[in-house]
């Protein structure tokens, strides 16, 4: 499997704070990454680093085998859609998408008009005079036309309604079906691509909590109820998270192996469970497991 | 990427063509006038001849020298005030409103973007600062021709209006780099560029010194004023025995604010005017030095701005 993006020991730091610290991740070709946290965990910064605005303070990042800063092979296959949806308000909507095909080499026209139709964007319409939403449809218009390989969006749901934000989703899984995407979506809200992703990324303040496929990472963890244990203990399994009544104790662990306790009721746990107990318990930080062995993406293919 | 550097210009162009225009009709209807009442009164004729003007000209200065002040500080202030316009937005409104993450996330690196936008910026600046230059050294020409002004057309005209407004372009730019804000970089960019252009201009001063000539009498029939090209340093009253008159001493000696009876009570004196001229060919090397002083300096400005606008943060 190859790794589109792979970062190794990344931080960021701001003067004195870490905004990400001894970040490891890589994230497969062809899958819908879902980078999940709490504000201010480090999310834009991670995808800022992955499109080269910023330059790492420690470790490394590569994206399609090469660091992204300063590089046209690179920064040409990476649609970026930045947190505050950022456009020129004096351009009109048809002035906007040209500034597109200008500066973008592998501009496809048809998806750009196809877009904005879809978006129902008047082309003279001046971008100032847009609605919060409609500046993130053109945003999106602008990213998709790129005909990017990876696809990173900050926060890209935010001011979308259900039907353009249902709409849309259903394109990324066709590209991403199609081969050649990939997407990275980041959320503070993971009910919004619980749905759609196929891979997890989660980071805590500043570092990766939990990354990995979702079916793995859901078939790794369980929930156990049984007769009231405090403190909590688990055997070999990680405790992510406890909650007891008077009478019972409710774990949810990363398991390594079966659970063989029969005092345990052994449950399954969904995504959203799952994400929102390690938010809950930043301390949790699941180590890295081997489940994908992360290949060098070939340079030569970057150059070429 | 020259389609999307003019898109990104035009806005601060029209700007600068507004000011441009505004500036301009000023200048050209306060010209006409000088003419104007330079040929009325007859001082335009008197300085043709080569005769004593005196006092035309006092008469004519009393009368515009503060119209003439604040114009010419207008003439001063408006390639600065281009070079702040077109330089101050153009990296400060970016990292402002945050396009520069959609710019820098195109397909085009950095380098290329900026120097595409550079070089689009700097040729809208020295076309509409090369009409304002054209402007000021015909307005600087309307006093040079009477002879009656401290200042050159070439000092404030010819070239200078150009340099100046780069210097004034690439200090708002820089500062719009550092600040990334454009109110902040736009007032410390004008701070900045007054204070430079000061010191430069000392510089250049300092480097070209004006070399005077020989002190000339105006009373002498005809001027022996080498060339009306030359530039007037100063003037002063000398008394029959050749000693400078102060202000005072020459108010004591013949009081009243000009007029045939004061210009009578001089000449019963034997008091004379004097000029101190320098040769225009001087005041040209002065020009010259200021201009390249300036841009040697705007180019490190535009330096320190790409320096900082390419590093990734």
């Amino acid at each position: 499997m190859t790794a589109v993006l792979q970062a190794t020991g990344l931080g960021k730091r701001y003067r004195r704070t870490w905004a990400l610290r001894d970040c490891s991740v890589a994230v497969p070709e062809g899958r819908v990454v879902a980078l999940v946290g709490p504000n201010g965990a480090g999310k834009t910064t991670l995808l800022h680093l992955a499109t080269g605005l910023l330059a790492p303070s420690a470790g490394e990042i590569r994206v399609f085998g090469a660091p992204p800063a300063n590089q046209p092979e690179v920064l040409a296959r990476i649609g970026f859609l930045a947190q505050d949806k950022p456009l020129y308000h004096n351009f009109t909507v048809g002035e906007m998408l040209r500034f597109g095909a200008r500066l973008n080499p592998g501009w496809d026209r048809a998806v750009a008009d196809h877009w904005r139709a879809r978006f129902d964007l008047p082309p003279d319409r001046r971008v100032g005079h847009l609605s919060g939403g409609q500046r993130t449809q053109l945003a999106v218009a602008l990213a998709l036309a790129k005909r990017p390989r990876l696809l990173l969006l900050d926060e890209p749901m935010a001011e979308l309604d259900p039907l353009v934000r249902h709409d849309l989703t259903r394109l990324l899984m066709e590209a991403v079906a199609a081969g050649g995407l990939t997407v990275v979506f980041s959320s503070h809200v993971l009910a919004e691509l619980a749905t759609v992703c196929d891979y997890l990324v989660l980071l805590a303040v500043g570092r990766v909590q939990l990354a990995g496929d979702t079916d793995e990472l859901l078939a790794g963890h369980k929930l156990l109820v049984g007769p009231r244990r405090d403190p909590p203990t688990a055997g070999p399994h990680q405790i992510v998270a406890a909650s007891h009544t008077e009478r019972q104790t409710t774990l949810l662990v990363r398991t390594s192996g079966p659970v063989h306790d029969p005092t345990w009721a052994v449950h399954d746990v969904g995504l959203e469970q799952l994400v929102l107990a390690y938010m809950r318990n930043p301390q949790a930080i699941a180590g890295p497991r081997p489940t994908l062995t992360a290949v060098p993406y070939d340079t030569k293919e970057v150059s070429a | 990427m020259s389609w999307v550097a003019w898109r990104q210009q035009r806005p601060s162009t029209v700007a600068a063509a507004i000011l441009l225009a505004v500036a301009g009709s000023i200048l050209v209807a306060s010209g006409w006038q000088v003419t104007a009442v330079a040929r009325d009164s007859g001082l335009a004729a008197c300085v043709a001849a080569g005769g004593d003007c005196q006092v035309l000209v006092e008469a004519f200065t009393n009368r515009y020298g503060a119209m003439l002040e604040s114009v010419s500080a207008l003439g001063a202030l408006l390639p600065v005030a281009l070079g702040l316009l077109v330089g101050g937005p153009l990296l400060a409104r970016e990292f402002e409103q945050g396009t520069h993450r959609l710019a820098w996330t195109q397909s085009v690196t950095r380098g290329r973007w900026l120097a595409a936008r550079l070089a689009m910026a700097a040729g809208v600046l020295v076309a509409v600062a090369g009409v304002a230059a054209v402007l000021l050294t015909w307005w600087w020409g309307r006093f040079d021709q009477l002879h009656i002004s401290t200042r050159a057309a070439l000092e404030e005209g010819g070239l200078v209006p150009v340099a100046s407004a780069l210097l004034a372009f690439s200090i708002a730019l820089a500062a719009g780099a550092v600040t990334r804000r454009v109110v902040p970089a736009l007032a410390t960019g004008l701070v900045v560029v007054l204070v430079v252009a000061l010191g430069l201009n000392l510089a250049a001063q300092s480097l070209v010194a004006p070399r005077p000539l020989p002190m000339t009498s105006l009373a002498a029939t005809p001027s022996p004023r080498a060339s009306l090209d030359d530039q007037l340093l100063a003037s002063g009253y000398r008394d029959r025995s050749g000693r400078d008159l102060s202000a005072h001493a020459l108010d004591r000696r013949c009081p009243g604010t000009g007029g045939q009876a004061v210009g009578r009570c001089l000449a019963a004196n034997g008091i004379q005017r004097v000029d101190r001229d320098q040769a225009a060919s001087r005041a040209w090397q002065r020009a010259l030095a200021q201009s390249a002083l300036y841009l040697v300096v705007a180019a490190l400005f535009v330096a320190l701005a790409w320096w900082r606008t390419l590093r990734p943060d």
